[in-house]
C-alpha cells in the first residue's frame, strides 16, 4: 500500500510540475500552436521579349489526386465510375486507375495517385489563351480511341479553316486534314466502331476555336461525392510561344536532393521540397534573381473561439509575417519577330542554327536552334496531344546548336588571311595558284573546286572560297601563329552570354600530343587554316567575330538581357556591361577583309552571289565543312523499327555542315547573321539563303538610310557594287595589287588608337 | 450479518464509490472527445459499462468455487483466442488486438490481465508451501505468464504484454518467494527485456509505431508544417500531450477553449491519451481527484487482500489491485511525460469494452470477497 501511496504521489509531483509551475509556459505553447507560419512560395518572374511580349510565365495548374490510404476495396468502382464520367476517361486510363487502386501495397507507404494533371479550367491547353465561355457545345467522345468528335458541320467545310473535308478511311466520320479536328454524326467512333459518349462542352478558346469543359468546376462541384480524392493546385511555368525561343529560355524542374544539399553543412537546405529551379538556359542562369525571395504568412488554425486564448493577439504580432519578393521579369534583347522569322527561314533544314547579334552591342537579336523542343513539357506540364513516331531525338533537339561548337569551315579562313597580312607573310597582292589541289608532305590536300581556280590573291581567294590559297598561308603561317591569331581575333573564348556556352576548340601543338594518336603533323596546319580537322567554334563566336570585322575591330561582349524589370514595367539600371575590346588588327587588314567579305556576296565568283537581300547591302563569308558521318550505333538502334528515319537520318549525316556568316548594311554594320545548318549542304546554296531571308525581314521593319537609296531588286546587284566599289580605293579587284595597305594614305596609322565605331567608319567611308 | 450491511462497510462503499465514479467520469469525458471530433464512442461506451456493471454484480455472487474449477478452462480458451487474433485479428492502426465477434469487437488480451491473476492464484493456492517459492517451483507460473505474455507481444501489444507480466509478478511476490529466487528471476527478467529490445520490440513494434505516426502525421494535410519539428521527433505524441495536460493549469481549461486547443492535435484522446483530455478541462485539482479515485479503488483492492481469510481470494485481490494500477501508472505516467509511450489504456478511462469489462468484473471479484468475507 505504501509503494501504491509513493507512486500516487510521484505522479500528483509531476502534475504540479506540469500544471502548476510550468503550465504557463506549455499554454503558451499551445497557443503557438495555433498560430504558425506558413511559407508561402514567391511568384517566379517573366522573362519578357524585347518589345514586352511574355516569353515565360506562371499560370495555376490543377491536378486531381486520390489518396490510396483512404480508398476503401467496395469504393473502388464507384470512385472508378463517377470519375469516368467526370473526365471522359479512356477505357485504358480507366482499367490503368483500377488496377492501381486495388494493387496490394502498404497503404501507408503509398504516394498520393494522380489522376489527371493540367486540368483544363482557365487556359486552353494547346496555345495556352485564356478561355472564352461559350454555350454548351454538343461533341462525343469515344472511350477507345480518347478522341473528341464534333458534329458534322452542314457544309461539307471545316468550320475553323474552311478546308474540305476528307472522309475518315472506313468510317462515316469526317475529319479536317489541316486542322486535324475530327467531326462524326453517327454514334459510332469512326475509328473503331465503339458507341461514343455524349457530353457537353463550355469553354472556347479564341485562338485555335477547340472547345473544353471546365474540369476544375466539374470536379469541384462533385468533389463532395469523393471523399477520397483531391484537387491540388500549384504554379507551372508557361512558356506560350512552346518551340519558338525553347533553348535559351531553358526549362525548370522540380529540385533533387543534390539541389536542396546546403552550401554548408550547418545552414538550412537551399530549397523547400516542392520548389522547382532553372534546368537550363535562361531559367537556369538567372534562377536566383527570377525566384524570388519566399515569404511566410501567419496563420491562425482551428479557428472558433480564438479571442479567448491567452496572448494571442501578442503572439500573433511578434510573429512578423515576411512578405514575398516576386522573382524580378527579366527582359531580353531577343526580337521575337526576328526569332520567328529565324524559325520560318529553317523550315526546311533538319538541324541547325541560326543567330542574329547586334553588331555594335553585341545583343542577341535572335538566338534559334533547331530542332527545337517544348520546355512546357519539360517543365512537367502535360503535352496536350503526345507527339508520336517523331525522330527528332538523333538530330538532338536540346542541344542548343546555337552556342554548341562545330568546325567553322572556310568561315575560319579571315584568320589565315588576318594573320597572314598583319604578319607581312603575304600583301593582297600575293598571287598563288591552285590546280584544285595542294600537295604536301605526301598528301593531297583538294580544293573544294576540282577545276581549280587558277592564279588568285587573297581577295579572290576569299571571295571565292580557294582553299588552295589558304593552305599556302597555312604553311606559311604553322599552327602556332594560327592558333594565336584566331584567339586574338575572338575565337576560342566565351562570348559573354549569359547561357551556358561552349568554347570552342583551338587546337595547338601540345593539344595534338596529348589528343592525337602520332600527335601533330604539320599537314594539321593546313586543315587548319581552312576550318577543319579540329577546330571548332560556336556560331554565335563567329557572330561576334564577324561584327568585330564589320564594325572596325570592335569585339562586343554578347548579352541576351536587356535587364531586370521593375514593379512598374520600367527597367531597373542595371551594371555596366564591359566594354567590348579592340582587335590588334592594323585598320587596312580590317579594311581589306571588309572589302572581300563584301565580294563574297555581291561580285560575280563570290560564294554567296546568288544570295543577295533585295533591301540592303549584305557582306559575308560562306562555310562548308566536310563532316560525313555514319549515324551512331544507339541511333540505329533506337530507330531499327522505322528503316525510312533511319535512311532520311543516313542520308542526313553524309552531308556537309553549311555555314553563313554575314554582316549588314556592310558600310556600316547594324546586325551581323550566322547561320549553321548541320549537314546542310553547301554554305552558299544552303546556308546563305535563310541568313538573307532573316536579314531582308530585319531591314523590311528598320529601313537603312543608305539601303533605302539603292534600286530593288535585281538591278540593284551592279548598281549597288559599283557604288561601293568607289568608295573604297582597294575596292577594285584590278587595283588591289597596286596598293599595299600599310602605304594607303586614306589609312590611319597602324597601332593608333579608334576612335569611336561610328567615326572611324566616317572617316572611311566618305 | 446480511449481504446488505455488508455493502454497507465503509471500506466497500468508498470502492464502489471509486468504480462508479471512474465510470461516470469516463462516459462524460468520452462525451466531450466525442462533441470535439464529432465521433460517438461514448454510447457504445455507456453500453459496455452498464453490460460491466451488470457482470460485476452477478460475478459478485458467483460461488468461487466455480471460477476456480472454469478459470483454466477461461484461461485455455483466452490462449486459443490469442493465437487467433494472430492470423484473423481485425487491424486497427496497423496492430492486430481484436477479433470480431458480431457486432463487438473484443480485445483477449484485456481479459487475459484478469484471467492470469485468476489462474496464478489459484495455482498457488493449490501447490501451498510454508517456505517461500523457489525458483525451480515457479516454472509452471512462468509457463502460464510467459505464453500470453509473448503472444500479446506479437500483436503487437507491449503495453498490455508488460501489464500482464506487472500483474502476475505482484501476485508472485504477495505469495513470497525466496530472495535469491527473486534476485534470479529479477536478472532473467532483465536479461530477457535485453533481448527483446534488440531483436524484437525495436524490431516491430516501435519501428511500426514510428511509421504509424509519421503517415498519420502526413493524413493530416490540413496541418502545415511549423518547422518546429513535427512528425520528425519520436516523441511527438507525448509532447502534444504534455502541451495539453500542461494547459490545464491548476483549475482547468473551459470547455470551448479546450475543443479548439492543442488537444485537437493529441492523438487517440478517446483511448490512451484520455487523461490528457480530462487534464486540460480539469486541470490540476482535476487531476487529483481522478488520481484519488484510483487510489481509493486500488486501496479497497488491497484492503481486502489484506483481511482476506483465503489465501485464493488475497491473491486475486492482489490480482486486481495491480491490474488497476499497473495500467493506471504507466498511462498516468506515459501522459503526463514520466514514462515513455506504450499503448495501454487507463482503466475505465479510456474507450475500450473489454478493458471496461475487465476491470468490471474484477470489481465485482472485490465485491464477491468483500461480502463473504466476513461469513466465515
Amino acid at each position: 500500500m505504501a509503494g501504491v501511496f509513493v507512486a500516487v504521489l510521484v505522479l500528483i509531483a509531476r502534475l504540479v510540475i506540469v500544471q502548476g509551475l510550468m503550465g504557463a509556459n506549455y499554454e503558451k505553447i499551445a497557443t503557438i500552436e495555433r498560430v504558425g507560419k506558413v511559407r508561402s512560395q514567391a511568384p517566379r518572374g517573366q522573362i519578357k521579349g524585347s518589345d514586352g511580349t511574355v516569353l515565360a510565365r506562371n499560370l495555376e495548374s490543377h491536378s486531381l489526386e486520390l489518396l490510396p490510404a483512404k480508398v476503401k476495396t467496395d469504393r473502388v468502382a464507384a470512385i472508378v465510375g463517377r470519375l469516368r464520367e467526370l473526365l471522359d476517361m479512356t477505357d485504358s486510363e480507366v482499367q490503368q486507375l483500377r488496377a492501381e487502386l486495388v494493387r496490394d501495397a502498404d497503404p501507408r507507404k503509398r504516394q498520393p495517385l494522380v489522376v489527371r494533371r493540367d486540368l483544363v479550367s482557365t487556359h486552353c491547353p494547346y496555345d495556352s489563351s485564356q478561355l472564352e465561355l461559350t454555350s454548351e457545345v454538343e461533341y462525343r467522345f469515344c472511350p477507345v480511341c480518347g478522341r473528341n468528335f464534333e458534329p458534322i458541320p452542314a457544309r461539307k467545310a471545316c468550320p475553323f479553316d474552311q478546308r474540305k473535308l476528307q472522309s475518315v478511311p472506313g468510317g462515316d466520320g469526317m475529319r479536317c486534314s489541316s486542322c486535324e479536328r475530327e467531326f462524326s454524326s453517327a454514334d459510332l467512333c469512326p475509328y473503331d466502331h465503339h458507341a461514343l459518349h455524349h457530353g457537353h462542352h463550355n469553354l472556347k478558346c479564341p485562338l485555335c476555336q477547340r472547345t473544353f469543359n471546365d474540369e476544375v468546376a466539374v470536379l469541384r462541384a462533385n468533389l463532395h461525392l469523393l471523399p477520397e480524392a483531391r484537387l491540388q493546385s500549384e504554379i507551372q511555368r508557361e512558356y506560350p510561344f512552346r518551340y519558338l525561343a525553347s533553348h535559351l529560355l531553358g526549362y525548370v524542374g522540380y529540385v533533387t536532393d543534390a539541389d536542396r544539399a546546403p552550401l554548408l553543412p550547418w545552414l538550412p537546405p537551399r530549397y523547400a521540397l516542392t520548389d522547382r529551379v532553372g534546368r537550363t538556359g535562361l531559367e537556369r542562369a538567372f534562377d536566383q534573381a527570377l525566384r524570388g525571395i519566399d515569404g511566410e504568412q501567419v496563420v491562425v488554425r482551428r479557428s472558433g473561439t480564438d479571442e479567448s486564448a491567452k496572448g494571442m493577439d501578442d503572439l500573433i504580432a511578434g510573429l512578423q509575417p515576411r512578405p514575398i519578393v516576386a522573382g524580378l521579369t527579366l527582359r531580353l534583347t531577343l526580337d521575337l519577330e526576328l526569332q520567328r522569322v529565324a524559325k520560318v527561314a529553317m523550315k526546311d533544314v533538319f538541324s541547325g542554327a541560326a543567330v542574329v547579334i547586334d553588331a555594335r552591342s553585341g545583343e542577341v537579336l535572335a538566338l534559334y536552334s533547331k530542332p527545337s523542343f517544348d520546355p512546357n513539357t519539360m517543365s512537367g506540364k502535360r503535352a496536350p496531344h503526345g507527339k508520336t513516331g517523331s525522330d527528332t531525338a538523333a538530330y538532338a533537339p536540346l542541344l542548343d546548336k546555337a552556342i554548341h561548337a562545330f568546325p567553322p569551315a572556310s568561315t575560319f579562313k579571315i584568320v589565315a588571311a588576318i594573320a597572314a597580312l598583319e604578319e607581312n607573310i603575304v600583301n593582297p597582292a600575293t598571287t598563288f595558284h591552285c590546280p584544285g589541289y595542294y600537295d604536301f608532305g605526301g598528301r593531297r590536300f583538294h580544293c573544294h573546286s576540282k577545276r581549280g581556280h587558277g592564279d588568285v590573291n587573297l581577295r579572290e581567294a576569299i571571295r571565292s572560297s580557294c582553299d588552295v590559297y589558304f593552305y599556302h598561308l597555312g604553311e606559311l603561317l604553322g599552327l602556332d601563329r594560327l592558333e594565336s591569331w584566331a584567339r586574338k581575333l575572338g575565337y576560342g573564348e566565351l562570348t559573354g552570354i549569359e547561357i551556358h556556352e561552349a568554347q570552342g576548340r583551338l587546337p595547338t601543338r601540345e593539344w595534338y600530343a596529348q589528343h592525337v594518336k602520332g600527335g601533330y603533323y604539320p599537314g594539321f596546319a593546313l586543315s587548319t587554316a581552312v576550318g577543319q580537322k579540329d577546330v571548332t567554334a560556336t556560331p554565335l563566336q563567329v557572330a561576334r567575330v564577324y561584327s568585330a570585322l564589320g564594325r572596325d575591330g570592335i569585339l562586343p561582349n554578347v548579352t541576351l538581357v536587356q535587364g531586370f524589370e521593375g514593379p512598374d514595367g520600367k527597367l531597373l539600371p542595371r551594371l555596366p556591361r564591359p566594354e567590348g575590346r579592340d582587335l590588334p588588327v592594323k585598320a587596312s587588314t580590317l579594311r581589306f577583309i571588309r572589302n572581300a567579305l563584301l565580294a563574297v556576296v555581291n561580285d560575280e565568283g563570290g560564294t554567296a552571289y546568288s544570295s543577295q537581300p533585295t533591301n540592303v547591302v549584305l557582306a559575308g563569308k560562306t562555310g562548308t565543312a566536310q563532316a560525313a558521318q555514319r549515324p551512331r550505333p544507339d541511333m540505329i538502334e533506337r530507330l531499327k523499327a522505322d528503316p525510312l528515319a533511319l535512311g532520311r537520318l543516313t542520308t542526313w549525316m553524309q552531308n556537309d555542315h553549311a555555314w553563313f556568316v554575314g554582316y549588314a548594311p556592310a558600310e556600316d554594320p547594324e546586325i551581323t547573321v550566322a547561320v549553321f545548318v548541320e549537314h546542310g549542304g553547301s554554305g552558299g546554296h544552303n546556308a546563305a539563303p535563310i541568313a538573307v531571308k532573316i536579314v531582308e525581314s530585319w531591314f523590311a521593319r528598320h529601313p537603312h538610310a543608305k539601303a533605302m537609296d539603292a534600286p530593288a531588286g535585281k538591278g540593284r546587284r551592279k548598281a549597288a557594287n559599283s557604288e561601293e566599289l568607289d568608295e573604297t580605293p582597294i575596292a577594285d579587284p584590278e587595283s588591289v595589287p597596286t596598293v599595299p595597305p600599310e602605304d594607303d594614305p586614306a589609312n590611319r596609322p597602324a597601332g593608333e588608337p579608334r576612335e569611336a565605331p561610328g567615326g572611324a567608319a566616317d572617316e572611311v567611308l566618305p | 450479518m446480511s449481504d446488505l450491511a455488508r455493502m454497507r462497510q465503509p471500506s466497500t462503499l468508498i470502492g464502489l464509490f471509486c468504480v462508479l465514479g471512474l465510470c461516470a467520469i469516463a462516459i462524460e469525458n468520452l462525451h466531450f472527445a466525442d462533441s470535439m471530433l464529432g465521433t460517438t464512442y461514448h454510447r457504445s461506451q455507456t453500453i459496455w459499462i452498464v453490460v460491466g456493471l451488470i457482470g460485476a454484480g452477478v460475478t459478485a455472487r458467483l460461488d468461487m468455487q466455480f471460477v476456480r474449477r472454469v478459470s483454466p478452462f477461461v484461461y485455455a480458451v483466452l490462449v486459443v483466442l490469442l493465437f487467433a487474433v494472430l492470423f484473423f485479428g481485425r487491424e486497427i492502426n496497423y496492430s492486430k488486438r481484436w477479433l470480431e465477434l458480431g457486432p463487438a469487437n473484443i480485445q483477449p488480451s484485456e481479459f487475459m490481465k484478469m484471467s492470469i491473476a485468476l489462474m496464478l492464484a489459484d495455482w498457488f493456492d493449490k501447490k501451498r508451501s510454508q517456505t517461500p517459492w523457489k525458483l525451480r517451483q515457479l516454472l509452471i507460473p512462468a509457463l502460464l505468464i510467459g505464453m500470453p505474455v509473448a503472444l500479446i507481444n506479437r500483436e503487437p501489444d507491449l503495453g498490455t504484454s508488460v501489464c500482464v507480466a506487472l500483474i502476475a509478478l505482484g501476485v508472485l511476490l504477495y505469495d513470497g518467494v525466496q530472495r535469491r529466487t527473486l534476485v534470479m528471476a529479477l536478472c532473467v527478467a532483465l536479461i530477457g527485456v535485453g533481448l527483446a529490445w534488440k531483436f524484437d520490440i525495436i524490431r516491430d513494434y516501435q519501428k511500426g509505431r514510428a511509421e504509424t505516426w509519421w503517415h498519420a502525421m502526413q493524413d493530416d494535410d490540413k496541418t502545415p508544417d511549423t518547422g518546429q519539428g513535427g512528425a520528425n521527433r519520436d516523441n511527438w505524441q507525448a509532447e502534444k500531450a504534455l502541451w495539453a495536460v500542461g494547459s490545464g493549469r491548476v483549475a482547468g481549461r473551459g470547455d470551448d477553449e479546450a475543443r479548439v486547443s492543442v488537444l485537437r492535435h493529441v492523438p487517440f484522446v478517446h483511448t490512451d491519451f484520455a487523461l490528457a483530455c480530462f487534464a486540460e478541462r480539469w486541470g490540476l485539482i482535476g487531476c487529483i481527484f481522478l488520481f484519488g479515485l484510483y487510489l481509493g479503488l486500488v486501496w479497497w483492492a488491497l484492503h481486502i487482500a489484506d483481511r482476506a481469510q483465503e489465501r485464493f481470494d488475497a491473491l486475486l485481490a492482489i490480482g486486481v489491485a495491480g491490474l488497476v494500477f499497473w495500467q493506471f501508472f504507466i498511462n498516468a505516467g506515459m501522459v503526463i511525460g514520466l514514462l515513455p509511450v506504450v499503448g495501454l489504456t487507463l482503466p475505465l478511462l479510456s474507450y475500450g469494452g473489454s478493458s471496461a469489462l475487465t476491470v468490471l468484473i474484477g470489481a465485482g471479484f472485490l465485491l464477491n470477497i468483500a461480502l463473504r468475507r466476513k461469513a466465515r
